[in-house]
């Protein structure tokens, strides 16, 4: 059995969502009632695995 | 923090990392690829709203989850939490770490007093790990895994569910909840009306999914009545349909695969993505239904059904001066509880002439006596 | 070294060129005395190569209009027929440390502004600013009028104005720019403060000089709130040509648009250019009946200004250039945001007072957008397809330019690798 302490206090606490990525979802669960926090982010490159590739080997950006 | 990822496409090692990493601090890690999950009453990323009750749900399939929830809600009952595990979770080198703590987090929540577990079938390896779990548990379970014998399932102490469809009505058989989705019989009368005034090359059915779970519910479902159906998804290899290429014949179509998605919002988002296929499809004068499904969810379009009607009503009018008719069948997956309304939604379809079912097995069984009829048709 | 060492090296030289650089305004000659490169039959043009069939109609009058004004053609449908026949050749103006704004184009007899980077040596070149005409070779319009007006921009106007600035022994337009500090423009699209500062050091040296159209010079000059760009594009391409000579670096030190292909350049790769379908200027247009189908696509090199991080890049040094144009304050500050996201400097000179005195970011890393996924968005003013000045606002810069950048600065290090 694994430790489901923090799932546990998860159930019963106030939900609080940070949302990392498209605005969309943290506005429509504001609307259901939730308090969110938004984090924009993209995945790297678009997530293009070449361009990845190319920027890793130029040292990352 | 737990997370729920939505992102998919993540490597399978990393996928396992994550989870090992989330299990170690004693946290949930919903996903990769995780389309539905309800915590604490919140709809996340594509989920339905639904009402709360005593049903935890873990699952591996987002459609599935959502499904099943929907159908609780409909005949009064609710959901304490649902767990997306995301889709990959069951396979071999993931090893169910979610499902696994999941079941592990609702066997301790109060609030659940019971539990269901939905899935593609897992890899035999984490099968049987999970059949180990479930056979301690000490809630009363139903255990749907696609393709998982009935033995199996209940040699684990669980109840065994057949389909979707068959999972949520189990479900409802353990709180004494009688509900009932309705009966072949009465498919087959309806099948009857929709296949009148047909043209005599009317014998095919297509099909138009947003998403993979309905996709195959679908196809499995009217496998035996068409004898085979073409798809960019298909059951089998050799149906597999070339890319870009048009429908033939039976064919149903995932727009939820890559080749629709790339750089684009899952179609349940972004509507207008399936939208041509209604008309595409109807141009086909040996076109005799029609298959599509609808899903509510807070971020998707707020009137998915609405929005494609005026294409349904001139596909008819298409057909009708061929001097045929299409059957519209079509399903709605969501909750009276959903700011689109399911009832709201079901009228529009059904205004402009759709034959709307409860759930989408149940549009594949009718679409499926629609074609038995239209074959046997001289 | 590791590649990604040598890299961070070759940024950090790049950043110190930007940073540093001490531009100053040394001259006026005519090009073909002073440019590198210039020949008789070259006519220099904004933006990415392009073969001349396509060249866009703005374009195509302003080539045809300077090699008329240059006799190089009786007219200009003699002129077109000869810049077909390859009998006068067209080339980028970057790829000449030159920049040419809007539909200007350089020909060889056009005085130029000389802009000499003090700290690095390079040398920089850009024809002057024609002043609030609407009918000028600028925005790809040809006539007797705007040729009248060319050759007194050769003749007198570039004899006194090349005097007083000779006479002033360079004017530095650091020291310009630094008096503009909280004056409210981005000195890309709007530039009053730095005209005028720049007035200031030149109205009295030009009162010095004995020349019957002295006065005439003058009021052209004084009246001209848009002076100061053209100096300002020589001063950059006298800062890029030095940049331009450093290998390994990611740093973008080129941009520029001829209304059908849109392109940028890189340190790492010098003049090789990145190019893709030029996007629309999206703000205002100057006539109500003006769509966005009449536009052509981003035309001219005056954002090379941006390279040095004014213009969009330091938007929220000039919010009121975004009020004109549709925007907000607040798309000021995110633009500047977005900017200093994939930047790697920031100068000293003009600290903006409502940005916590913060000053403008400078040196796009290609890295960043494309890692980042984040477009840095540059001011402009748009053209009309027929010719003139549709209006004025902003364009993000299109992601497949960068993209193609990567892929380029990444084969080119691996080239040098493999040599070492």
């Amino acid at each position: 059995m694994t430790d489901v302490s923090k799932a546990l206090s998860l159930f019963r606490s106030e939900l609080v969502i940070v949302n990392v990525g498209p605005k969309s979802f943290a506005d429509v669960l504001e609307k259901q009632g939730y308090r969110t926090l938004q984090v924009d982010w993209k995945p790297a490159a678009g997530g293009d695995k070449k361009m990845q590739e190319m920027l890793e080997y130029l040292g990352g950006y | 923090m737990h997370c729920c990822v939505f992102s998919n496409n993540v490597p399978l090692e990393d996928e396992r990392e994550m989870k090992e990493l989330a299990r170690e601090k004693g946290l949930l890690c919903m996903g990769p690829d995780c389309g539905v999950a309800n915590i604490n009453g919140a709809a996340l990323v594509l989920s339905s709203i639904n009402a709360r009750g005593p049903f935890g749900i873990v699952g591996a399939s987002g459609t599935g989850i959502q499904h099943v929830a929907a159908i609780l809600h409909e005949a009064g009952s609710g959901v304490s939490q649902t767990i997306g595990t995301g889709g990959n979770d069951l396979k071999e080198p993931v090893g169910g770490i979610t499902m696994l703590m999941g079941i592990d987090a609702l066997e301790a929540d109060p609030e659940t007093k019971y539990i269901i577990l939905i899935s593609r079938k897992p890899a035999d390896s984490v099968l049987n790990k999970l059949l180990e779990r479930i056979k301690q548990m000490r809630k009363p379970r139903v255990v749907f895994f696609m393709g998982c014998d009935k033995k199996t399932i209940e040699d684990a102490g669980a109840v065994w569910a057949g389909n979707l469809d068959d999972c949520a009505l189990r479900a409802l058989e353990l709180i004494g909840n009688d509900y009932s989705l309705g009966s072949l019989e009465d498919i087959k009368q309806i099948a009857k009306k929709a296949a009148e005034g047909m043209a005599p090359e009317q014998k095919y059915v297509r099909g138009a999914y947003t998403g993979g779970t309905y996709l195959d519910e679908g196809m499995r479902t009217m496998w035996d009545a068409t004898g085979g159906i073409w798809s960019n998804a298909p059951l089998k290899p050799e149906w597999k349909l070339a890319e870009g290429a048009d429908s033939k014949e039976n064919t149903a179509i995932d727009y939820g695969e890559e080749e629709f998605t790339l750089g684009r919002p899952h179609p349940a988002i972004d509507a207008s993505i399936r939208r041509p296929a209604i008309l595409k499809e109807a141009a086909d004068p040996t076109v005799a239904v029609i298959v599509l499904d609808f899903i509510l969810t807070p971020p998707g379009h707020m009137d998915p059904c609405g929005y494609v009607v005026p294409d349904i009503i001139k596909a008819q009018e298409m057909a009708e001066k061929r001097g045929g008719k299409i059957a519209f069948v079509a399903s709605v997956l969501g909750t009276t509880a959903d700011w689109q309304d399911i009832r709201k939604q079901e009228a529009e379809l059904e205004a402009a002439g759709v034959y709307v079912c409860r759930t989408n097995y149940r549009a594949a069984l009718l679409a499926s006596e629609i074609i038995k009829l239209r074959r046997n048709a001289k | 070294m590791t590649v990604p060492e040598k890299v961070a090296e070759a940024n950090k030289k790049v950043i110190d060129i930007m940073t540093k650089a001490r531009p100053v305004w040394v001259d006026v000659r005519p090009a073909i005395e002073v440019v590198p490169g210039m020949d008789k039959d070259l006519i220099l043009i904004p933006g990415p190569p392009i073969e001349p069939k396509d060249l866009p109609i703005p374009l195509k009058t302003a080539v045809c209009g300077a090699a008329c004004h240059d006799g190089l053609a009786k007219n200009v449908d003699e002129a077109w027929e000869m810049v077909l026949a390859g009998k006068i050749r067209i080339a980028p103006s970057q790829d000449y440390n030159c920049g040419n704004a809007a539909s200007s184009v350089m020909s060889p007899s056009m005085p130029v502004f000389v802009v000499e980077d003090k700290t690095s040596g390079g040398k920089g070149f850009c024809v002057p600013h024609p002043g609030s005409n609407p009918r000028v070779l600028r925005w790809g319009i040809y006539g007797d009028d705007v040729e009248e007006n060319l050759r007194f921009i050769r003749g007198d106007y570039a004899q006194v104005l090349g005097e007083a600035v000779r006479a002033s022994g360079g004017i530095d337009l650091i020291r310009v720019l630094s008096r503009t500090a909280g004056m409210g423009d981005e000195n890309h699209n709007r530039q009053p403060a730095a005209s005028m500062a720049l007035a200031l050091e030149l109205v009295p040296r030009l009162l010095d000089v004995d020349h019957p159209a002295r006065d005439k010079v003058i009021k052209e000059i004084a009246a001209n709130d848009r002076f100061f760009l053209h100096v300002m594009m020589a001063g950059v391409e006298a800062i890029m040509s030095s940049a331009k000579k450093v290998p390994y670096s990611t740093v973008m030190v080129g941009m520029g648009g001829n209304g059908i292909e849109f392109g940028i350049q890189t340190a790492a790769t010098g003049n090789r250019w990145y190019t893709t379908k030029a996007p629309l200027i999206s703000g205002i247009f100057l006539k109500p009946t003006t769509t966005e189908k009449d536009l052509l696509g981003y035309l001219g090199d005056s954002c090379v200004t941006e390279v040095w991080g004014l213009g969009g890049m330091s938007a929220i040094a000039g919010p009121a250039y975004l009020r004109m144009t549709g925007g907000t304050f607040k798309d000021a500050k995110e633009r500047t945001e977005k900017a200093r996201m994939v930047s790697l400097g920031e100068h000293n000179f003009a600290p903006v007072p409502w940005d916590d005195y913060r000053g403008f970011p400078v040196g796009v890393d290609i890295r960043k957008v494309v890692g980042l996924n984040i477009l840095p968005i540059s001011h402009g003013g748009s053209a009309l397809k027929t010719g003139g000045q549709a209006g004025a606002g902003a364009a993000e810069l299109p992601m497949d330019v960068f993209r193609k950048a990567v892929e380029g600065v990444y084969e080119e290090v691996k080239r040098l690798e493999v040599e070492a």
